[in-house]
């Protein structure tokens, strides 16, 4: 770059000399970007504005191996296309976006280079969006994420306007989730599972691309691929059943509402965002409501919960703040969307092009790359919970309300390892391979501890809560793996122990509100009180031990087939974690369910209301929980329709880090099972 | 270079289109009975509940058996009847069917899962009469034998898993059927962690088998954790039956010009770029010559493959690499690998592979039985298995003596071209096997619990059935395994007849399962103690041979005696069973004289009566099943000239392991002859004999003075405490674990978080300190400065006092040291 001025003020000297009047001076004409409709054309127009001849020696549309665009994304080659301009001149040109192959590009974001002889814009971009010209066509996402928003505008101008009802809020909180979980729906029918980066849009599809501060070059950037669109669809089906559990709330219930709305918003536009930027404002969106969810609706001790959960998340987010910053400023020019030029960019799909290793930085002598690894993977560590940052879950659970429960554990923890596949993975392939033996070492840490402490509480919810701990485990040691069943496995975990959790969480919630304790020690028998209540406890239990035929197994089964291969040792002892999980989920169920009921409940205070006998679920239990039922037994059996959408795009990601280089080749290689022949395509 | 190629005679397969429903209609009825059980009960009565369930169960016979017939209609090679239902899972080189099959081995055990299944469902409707949670009763009942068919028709690992575990469950409910009895649930916790233990064996086999599959074709370039590789095959029937040809209609293809594809199925299969339909496609006629297939199996998943086709040679597509899928695996056993005219065996790549210095196989296998162990109750593992008696007897009889844990012995004989493949493994699978059987039947001999005795007598048995598969006799170990469903579901449900009967004089579950507190129910119970006789003959062998359990006992120990596939010489692992089979002919028949023989105590005499008609039909015909399933599975016995029918039946499942042992110089000695099979056939009479009359002369006689005698046996008490071995896991493992939760819980909280709060506390001090010195110093300074200001204002106001004087001593004063100052600076 630096060794280039001379040369161009050589170059723009010698042009003032022979251009009396000026130079040439290129300019688009328009509005930016350009808006096509897919299987039609757009044109743009050029302009030279300066004082001297135009020469253009090339429109092209912009495309690389690493990022290629869509197939049929094209310039028209209209006649006279490149010949030169003369001042005062201007050019129509026409692109066409005639999408083809296989798997065809819906959306496109993309560029239109042009080379010319300006000597200030010696090579300049036109963006290229597409418009359906209809709200959902073109904001598919957008919906998605900020319906929720919209209901808690709705909830906050009813409070301005005096006219807030509990109800009230409550209906607006059932509405805007079910219409987030019936976008997201259609938007998985939508979803093209095929569709990877080979075929261009960097393999995300319902793009939504625009600028959003030009000033810092951040965008206004959305996508999904398998991987996010995965998790959009678990955002919505915990969220929707949250605001069914969400009723036992009963204090200040408008506040309640237009926080959990907000929270929605947040998660959604976590698993949306493809701008760094855009996805760290959503990521501490997040974190607000959280800390006021818990720290206003919580139990006892929800203060010090709410705070832990609040410091501990934002320590993590400081350090993926620095991290953020240094990769901002060590990537390589590129043009925001509109085709402005750009000397550094927070999307994350630009990132994930620019070779950050190979600049050989070192802060304090230690490589940047890993250093930001680390940052970034300390700040979703934090999130997932591992072990040792894992000790703000059990407490946040036990004093979050039930919903708020189902949603942390159901959701929360995922977009630690989401976040870890979307930005270290994707963003750092060499430090994830430096870093992948270690992530596997956590991950069995997480597996046998967690469920050492699992079977080691008292409390039913801060059990459930260790379980988590325990099968979060399995995503880190899946993921680690760098296989295809290993990081299938990991993501069906994620939306398995989402669906699972969340079952678990509401089941301890319906206890909880009927004998206002959770201390396994205090039940006894309550299978003969609450049958129905039991087995829908014992379906979740199974599944969450990994019952075969119940999701859980699934993933469970993908992860350690896949990480077999790389870490047989640390493979061998994590599946010992299958013994424990049995053991401390039955140990549960047996003191909690079977047995003699425990007849002192009979002049229990808690069920004076219902004379001493302990209630079968409502019909409202029963509907928050039957559909997580469902989709717990047919995964359990049927995984593939999952499975297929997450493949693509997973694959590509497990591409672009195991082939980031040879070293992946090397490691599996000299691995003690000598199997996994890794290499790049 | 040429090409790679291979070849070997593939399994061939046919598509029968029934096999999915006989797991199905169980689990139909199990829904049936989940969803609207409870309601129906109430509503329409017992017979809402046990008709479907019970139905349910008849028709999954009738199609078992229906399959069967067309299976035994096909030619011996062709025997492999095959179910694609849909894909489970298709990531890289791992692709799960939810596909079932059903070959001579899997035949065999359908027959007895949905046959015994159906005699017990039909018993159950009237010993749980009473029982108020029936439909919840039937319901797992149902699922158990759903679970059950998942595991046997299951043609891939994971779904024998699923099986394996589904029926793990469905044990633990039955065990806590009565839950509200704490004890009763234990002990079905007891049985799942422990098996889980086993589970964890399993899994790890699985991962080793999978991945070292991948690794032995690692050699050409063969990227192991992707797709695996698809080659055209020849598929070759071993022996063409003239039955093959009448039933090419249902897709028998051997023999003929042509492609099959039986691998991904439901997948598109593209011919030289030309839609031909989904996978399975079987014998379609194509031209001789090269032909590119495609199969596409996912959104951006498709193989390729090149074949070529020869007149009057079937070709099939084979899947090369790592695989779930039995027949697969099966598959790559024959296959032989051709590149420049030179061939290779891949199985021998496979025997050969090393893991941490301990050859693949030899590991996979351990693990395996490790698996096999906890589910079939061997040691270490069996301890689950006798307090699982705690469950209604039924289940008992189906789930803990006739079906699952045989499945241990069923996944050996399945994988049993693995388990040739390593003496050692054979080894140990053979001495725990026979060990177990010496072991359990000692504890059998002085216990008071009619169930516990036919618990430890279950154990024994499947020791003698693990002997069996262990020795490389896998089709001996399976016929004990059906002789053995027949005659220990007689006895479980004699048992449980008894105990209904008793129920009526005790009120103890404990009091009415002692036999101190029984004896001379032969008077009462005349039709229950004829087929408990005649089952215990079946099981010992005494007075009366030629029962079933004869045949497939003395099967066992033969081919023990002649085994040369052990590191072991066979006479051990013979000498081991043989005691054991005197030790069960005594404890056997101690439990009939301490039952049925004698006077009953006149309270019993007068209240006990036999049980109700569909109880005792059904014992009945397992006594008959006991009488003729021994003789009626062998035919001709090998010694009189004949081929055992059994043998002959699954020939097709185990055909490759004596070529396994062939290669290796191992097998069974031939030199004895058949006089010397019968000589040891009269032996094992004898020793039946032997332990039988020992029970007579104490049991038969005075009884009470032999239950006054048993404590005075040496090594009474450390039998009856069944070698105290519950109390040493207790002292031990679990206690381990428990101490190991305890100190984790308290690390984390104390350690762990204690760090975090450390760290909150150390800011919040920091914080305090920092408050301090902004207080003291910072402020300090600025106060500092302030109130300096202002004293020296002060002091400085005094130096203004408007005199002319002090002024010119002050200017004075400055100059003078303005000018020390710039003489000593410069």
């Amino acid at each position: 770059m630096i060794r280039s001025i001379p040369l161009v003020l050589a170059l723009s000297l010698s042009s003032a000399l022979a251009w009396a009047d000026g130079p040439p001076r290129i300019e688009v004409v328009g509005k930016a970007p350009v808006k096509i409709k897919a299987g039609g054309t757009a044109a743009f127009r050029l302009a030279n504005t300066g004082g001297a001849r135009l020469e253009i020696s090339e429109i092209r549309v912009r495309t690389s191996e690493a990022m290629p665009a869509p197939a049929g994304f094209s310039v028209v080659q209209d006649e006279g296309l490149l010949e030169p301009l003369e001042p005062g001149q201007k050019r129509t040109v026409s692109v066409a976006f005639r999408p083809s192959g296989p798997h065809r590009a819906k959306q496109l974001f993309g560029h239109v280079e042009i080379l010319s002889n300006d000597p200030a814009h010696r090579r300049i971009a036109v963006g290229v969006v597409t418009s359906k010209g209809s709200l959902l066509g073109d904001h598919m996402l957008s919906c998605i994420t900020f319906v929720p928003l919209a209901g808690v505008l709705a909830i906050f101008l009813l409070f301005l306007v005096k006219r807030s009802s509990d109800r009230l809020c409550q209906i607006i909180a059932y509405v805007t989730t079910a219409i987030s979980l019936a976008l997201s729906i259609w938007l998985v029918i939508q979803y093209d599972p095929g569709f990877g980066r080979a075929d261009g849009n960097a393999g995300m599809q319902f793009i939504e691309h625009s600028v959003w501060v030009a000033g810092f070059n951040i965008e206004y950037f959305l996508g999904v691929d398998g991987i996010s669109v995965t998790m959009v669809l678990l955002t919505a089906i915990i969220s929707f059943v949250g605001v069914i559990v969400s009723t036992s709330v009963t204090r200040q219930v408008p506040g309640y509402y237009a926080m959990y709305l907000l929270l929605v918003t947040g998660m959604f536009g976590v698993f949306v965002s493809l701008d760094f930027f855009l996805f760290y404002v959503f990521w501490e969106v997040m974190l607000l409501p959280m800390y006021f969810l818990i720290g206003i609706w919580g139990g006892p001790r929800k203060e010090y919960a709410a705070i832990k959960f609040f410091l501990y998340t934002l320590a993590g987010s400081v350090l993926m703040l620095l991290a953020l910053i240094l990769l901002y400023y060590n990537s390589e020019p590129t043009y925001l969307v509109d085709g402005r030029a750009a000397q550094h960019t927070f999307s994350m799909v630009e990132m994930m092009l620019n070779s950050y290793d190979q600049l050989g930085l070192t802060v304090a002598g230690v490589s940047m790359t890993r250093l930001c690894w680390v940052f970034l993977f300390i700040g979703f560590a934090i999130k997932v919970p591992m072990f040792p940052f894992h000790t703000w879950l059990p407490d946040a659970h036990v004093e979050a309300p039930t919903a708020i429960s189902v949603i942390l554990a159901g959701v929360l923890l995922k977009m630690g390892t989401y976040g870890m596949m979307r930005i270290n993975f994707a963003i750092l392939p060499e430090a994830t391979q430096w870093a992948a033996s270690a992530m596997a070492v956590f991950g069995v840490i997480n597996i046998i501890y967690g469920a050492f402490c699992a079977m080691a509480q008292e409390d039913l919810k801060k059990l459930v809560a260790y379980s988590s701990v325990s099968h979060m485990g399995f995503c880190l040691l899946g993921l680690s793996a760098l296989t295809p069943q290993g990081m299938n496995g990991a993501v069906l975990q994620m939306f398995n122990h989402g669906t699972i959790t969340a079952m678990l969480f509401t089941l301890v919630g319906v206890v909880y509100d009927r004998a206002h304790t959770r201390e396994i020690g205090k039940f006894g028998g309550l299978a003969s009180e609450m049958p129905l209540y039991t087995a829908f406890v014992g379906l979740a239990f199974m599944a969450s031990l990994g019952l075969p035929g119940l999701s859980g197994f699934i993933s469970e089964a993908l992860v350690f087939l896949g990480s077999f291969p790389v870490w047989p040792v640390a493979t061998i002892i994590a599946i010992t974690g299958v013994i424990i999980t049995a053991a401390y989920h039955l140990w549960a169920l047996q003191r909690v369910f079977l047995g003699k009921f425990n007849e002192s409940w009979r002049k229990s205070h808690a069920l004076e209301a219902t004379g001493g006998k302990f209630p079968e679920m409502n019909l409202r239990e029963l509907a928050s929980l039957a559909p997580l039922a469902a989709i717990v037994i047919v995964l359990g059996f049927y995984p593939l329709p999952i499975l297929n959408l997450i493949g693509t795009g997973l694959e590509d990601l497990r591409q672009m880090v195991v082939s980031a280089d040879h070293a992946a080749v090397a490691r599996a290689g000299s691995s003690a099972l000598d199997l996994l022949a890794a290499g790049p395509r | 270079m040429d090409p790679i190629e291979y070849a070997g005679p593939i399994q061939s397969v046919v598509e029968w289109k029934l096999l999915w429903l006989i797991p199905a209609l169980p689990f139909f009825g199990a829904a049936w009975n989940a969803l609207l059980g409870h309601w129906g009960q109430k509503k329409y009565g017992h017979a809402f509940v046990h008709v479907p369930a019970v139905g349910a169960m008849v028709a999954s016979f009738v199609i078992a058996a229906l399959s069967v017939v067309e299976l035994v209609g096909l030619g011996h090679g062709d025997r492999f009847l095959w179910n694609p239902v849909w894909r489970m899972i298709e990531i890289g080189s791992l692709s799960v069917d939810l596909s079932f099959a059903m070959d001579p081995l899997s035949a065999v055990m359908a027959l007895v899962v949905t046959g015994v299944g159906a005699l017990i469902h039909v018993y159950s409707v009237g010993y749980m009469h009473t029982e108020k949670a029936y439909w919840r009763f039937f319901c797992y009942l149902n699922l158990f034998c759903f679970a059950m068919l998942l595991l046997v028709l299951g043609d891939n690992f994971v779904l024998m898993f699923f099986g394996w575990e589904g029926v793990g469950l469905c044990s633990y409910l039955l065990i806590g059927f009565w839950y509200s009895d704490y004890g009763k649930a234990s002990a079905g916790m007891k049985a799942f962690v422990v098996n889980r233990i086993g589970d964890f064996g399993f899994v790890v086999a699985l991962g080793l088998l999978f991945w070292t599959l991948g690794g032995i074709w690692g050699q050409d370039g063969y990227r192991a954790h992707e797709a695996p590789r698809l080659v055209g095959t020849t598929v070759v029937a071993e022996e063409a039956g003239p039955a093959r040809e009448e039933h090419g209609r249902h897709g028998g293809h051997g023999g003929r010009t042509g492609l099959t594809v039986a691998v991904y199925p439901g997948a598109k299969v593209l011919v030289d770029g030309k839609a031909a339909g989904r996978s399975p496609i079987l014998g379609r006629e194509l031209t001789s010559g090269e032909h590119d297939v495609e199969l596409v199996v996912g959104p951006r998943t498709s193989y390729e493959a090149t074949v070529t086709i020869e007149e009057g040679r079937e070709t099939a597509l084979a899947v090369v690499g790592p695989t779930v899928s039995f027949r697969q695996l099966r598959d790559q056993m024959v296959l032989e690998r051709r590149e420049n005219g030179e061939s290779t065996s891949l199985r021998d790549a496979f025997a050969n592979k090393t893991i941490w210095g301990v050859g693949a196989v030899t590991l996979m296998c351990l693990f395996f039985f490790l698996g096999a162990t906890g589910k079939s109750a061997q040691i270490p593992l069996y301890v689950w298995l006798p307090d699982a008696m705690a469950g209604p007897t039924p289940v008992s009889a189906l789930i803990h003596a006739a079906t699952m844990v045989t499945a241990g012995v069923y996944m050996v004989a399945r994988l049993n071209f693995l388990f040739s493949l390593s003496p050692v493994a054979m080894t140990v699978v053979a001495l725990v096997g026979s060990g177990t059987a010496l072991f359990a039947a000692t504890i059998g001999f002085f216990q008071y619990d009619i169930k516990k005795v036919l618990a430890y007598s279950t154990v024994s048995q499947l020791g003698f059935m693990f002997v069996g598969v262990g020795v490389g006799a896998y089709w001996a170990g399976i016929f004990h395994l059906v002789t053995h469903a027949f005659f220990k579901a007689c006895l479980f449900l004699g048992s449980g007849s008894v105990i209904h009967g008793m129920h009526h004089v005790e009120h103890g579950e404990a009091a009415a399962q002692d036999m101190r507190r029984m004896g001379g129910l032969a008077k009462v119970m005349p039709r229950t103690a004829r087929t408990y006789f005649v089952a215990c003959m079946a099981i010992t062998a005494a007075p009366v041979p030629f029962l079933a359990g004869f045949w497939s006992k003395d099967e066992i120990l033969w081919k023990a005696f002649t085994t040369e596939n052990l590191l072991v010489p066979g006479w051990v692992v013979w000498g081991l069973c043989a005691v054991a089979a005197g030790c069960t002919a005594f404890y056997m028949w101690r439990s009939w004289y301490l039952t049925f023989h004698g006077q009953p105590r006149a309270e019993v005499a007068e209240k006990v009566k036999e049980s109700p008609a569909s109880m005792v039909r059904v014992l009945e015909a397992l006594a008959v099943l006991s009488i003729v399933g021994g003789l009626g599975l062998v035919g001709v016995p090998a010694w009189a000239g004949g081929e055992p029918i059994l043998e002959q039946f699954l020939h097709p499942v185990t055909a490759l392991s004596p070529q396994i042992f062939e290669l290796g110089h191992r097998g069974f000695a031939e030199h004895h002859g058949h006089l010397m099979e019968i000589g040891f056939m009269v032996l094992s009479v004898v020793i039946a004999l032997f332990g039988w009359q020992l029970a007579r002369r104490r049991y038969g006689t005075d009884r009470q003075a032999a239950l006054a005698w048993e404590p005075s046996f040496p090594g009474h008490r450390i039998l009856f405490n069944k070698y105290f071995v519950d109390e040493i896991y207790a002292k031990t493992v679990v206690a381990a674990f428990m101490q190991l939760r305890l100190f984790l819980g308290q690390f984390d909280k104390w350690v762990i978080d204690g760090m975090v709060n450390a760290t909150s506390w150390g800011m919040r001090l920091s914080a305090w300190i920092t408050g301090k010195i902004d207080e003291a110093i910072v402020d300090g300074a600025v106060n500092a400065v302030s109130n300096g200001t202002l004293a020296v204002g002060n002091r400085l106001r005094r130096v203004q006092t408007g005199r002319i004087q002090s002024y010119i001593y002050g200017i004075m004063t400055g100059a003078l040291v303005l000018a020390v100052v710039s003489y000593v600076v410069l």
